[in-house]
């Protein structure tokens, strides 16, 4: 994680830069659940209302968040910078609208080909096309 | 999820500006050992401006490769091209404020001001993507080229030390892209002019520069990218000519260089030059480029400047007529639509009436249909003024083409 006793935050070449020192990020934090669809998209609430008290703080509190007196937590913890790091990376692999939907046009011609009939609820492409929808 | 990045930066922004405003109120600045930020506050700063970078960059380069591959357009596409327009709106707002904020407490930030390049860099950086993609009126709105171009203005304004990297950048993508000479210009009028418009300065003297050997040939330097840099020279004349009159001397010498839409550029810039100081020895009042501020359209506005901007009319007209014999039809024909234009705005001088009929008669001779028609035209406006100004002509045609 960044030491912030250094330099701070120096800005990195590219986004993958941050997966190495000295920022040694995640693509998640170690708490993040990718069970399953819903937890999910439950851990990224969690980021996000993280992100969000931060940002309620920054509000209230203002330029005093900065001032480092002893034993108060520094507003730009490495929590922090994981959690916006985790949501860049999200964005990033989110796949692209036009890519999906060109993607799900060739499954479903293909599938369609062979078997016309209805698709079955566990199959890829059933869960594409939720996702899609 | 982008909105609370967003919520961040645009909250780090308000904090730099509440303390100068609380500055403000106290009745002048503090002193600098309690006006620079801490580490942690430029570390929060840095972080959150990059994050908010890449995002902007992922939303650009999938909107690349997307309208690359994108052929047909149907309501899901339409659907989705919506929220990427949405999400690049409020990233883009949420970097115009950080940048506008940065720029104006950059002593608040930085010790002794000196900014840290890597960050400051940053919003120009994503602001070029943004403005390659904005080529009509549309898309403009869709890419949020306002905001683009208001980070690079602001970004010019606070940071001297970034001109030459923003000229290259500007100078590469009006090479590049068409719709770029009149992003630029818009650019140019956008920031500060106090002292001085540098960076529009800058680029006229970019623009005089270049290498116009390479682009030589048919395609009238369309290869070397001058076709599309030439349209910023009159759009910028357009709309600050006092300051392109005062480097025009950078510009002139491309009236001998061999691309023609350079030439024909620089025909259409002059007219627009002696159009504006027509109209404000007209009506000083209309004098709108000089209210905007620059250092030396304030030197001009005494007496001797006066004459000064008459004897550059005139040079300017004399340039006009001579350039009726260019080489190149496309040439030919933007000067004699200078020349209409003029006459329609009634800013040719009446001792120059003469020499404008004589030369619009001897144009009606020319071998290209284009002309003939433009000097057809010239030659009836003239003409019609000066029966209204009550200066009755007898004009003759002695020439042999007809």
């Amino acid at each position: 994680m960044i030491s912030t006793t250094t330099s701070g935050f120096p800005i990195p070449s590219s986004l993958q830069d941050l997966e190495r020192e000295p920022y040694n990020l995640l693509p998640y934090p170690h708490d993040f659940d990718d069970g399953d669809e819903a937890a999910r998209a439950d851990s990224f609430s969690a980021l996000v209302d993280f992100i969000d008290q931060g940002n309620q703080s920054l509000l209230s509190d203002g330029i005093t968040l900065f001032q480092n007196y002893e034993g108060q937590p520094l507003w730009l913890q490495n929590d922090r910078i994981q959690a916006l790091y985790t949501l860049v990376r999200f964005v990033e692999h989110q796949v692209p609208p036009w890519l999906f939907s060109f993607f799900f046009a060739m499954c479903l011609a293909t599938f369609s080909s062979f078997c016309p009939c209805r698709l079955p609820e566990n199959s890829l492409l059933y869960r594409v096309r939720l996702a899609g929808a | 999820m982008i909105n609370v990045l967003c919520q961040a930066v645009k909250g780090l922004a308000s904090i730099l500006d509440e303390e100068e405003q609380e500055a403000d109120d106290a009745g002048g600045p503090l002193p600098t050992s309690h006006v620079v930020v801490s580490q942690q506050f430029r570390d929060a700063v840095a972080c959150h401006l990059y994050m908010l970078f890449s995002v902007l960059f992922i939303i650009e380069s999938e909107t690349k490769i997307g309208s690359n591959l994108k052929s047909g357009k149907n309501r899901t596409d339409s659907q989705d091209t919506d929220d990427v327009v949405k999400m690049r709106t409020t990233c883009s707002e949420a970097l115009l404020d950080a940048t506008k904020s940065m720029a104006r407490n950059r002593h608040r930030l930085w010790t002794r001001g000196v900014p840290d390049e890597s960050v400051v860099s940053l919003p120009c950086r994503i602001a070029y993507q943004m403005l390659e993609g904005a080529t009509g009126v549309l898309a403009r709105k869709a890419c949020s080229a306002d905001a683009a171009i208001g980070i690079i203005a602001a970004t010019v304004d606070a940071y001297d030390f970034l001109l030459g990297t923003v000229l290259a950048a500007l100078m590469d993508m009006l090479h590049s892209f068409e719709h770029m000479a009149l992003i630029c210009a818009e650019l140019c009028c956008a920031v500060s002019e106090k002292p001085t418009n540098r960076l529009a300065v800058e680029l006229i003297r970019e623009v005089g520069r270049l290498d116009t050997s390479t682009a030589s040939g048919a395609d009238g330097g369309k290869a070397s990218g001058i076709k599309f840099v030439a349209p910023f020279i009159h759009e910028l004349a357009l709309r600050r000519p006092r300051i392109v009159l005062s480097n025009i001397s950078h510009l002139l010498p491309h009236l001998d260089s061999e691309p023609y839409n350079l030439r024909s550029a620089i025909v259409t810039a002059l007219g627009h030059i002696v159009e504006y100081i027509g109209k404000i020895g007209q009506n000083p009042e209309e004098d709108k480029d000089s209210q905007s501020g620059t250092q030396d359209s304030d030197s001009q506005r005494a007496g001797p400047s006066s004459l000064n901007m008459e004897k550059s009319r005139a040079t300017l007209l004399e340039i006009l007529l001579v350039r009726s014999h260019d080489s190149s039809s496309y040439t030919r024909s933007a000067v004699l639509k200078t020349w209409i234009g003029l006459s329609l705005s009634e800013t040719i001088p009446i001792s120059q009436i003469h020499a404008v009929t004589e030369m619009a008669i001897d144009r009606l001779q020319d071998k290209t249909v284009m002309v003939r028609k433009q000097a057809l035209q010239v030659s009836y406006i003239p003409s019609a003024i000066r029966l209204l100004l009550g200066f009755p002509i007898q004009i003759t045609h002695t020439g042999s083409f007809y």
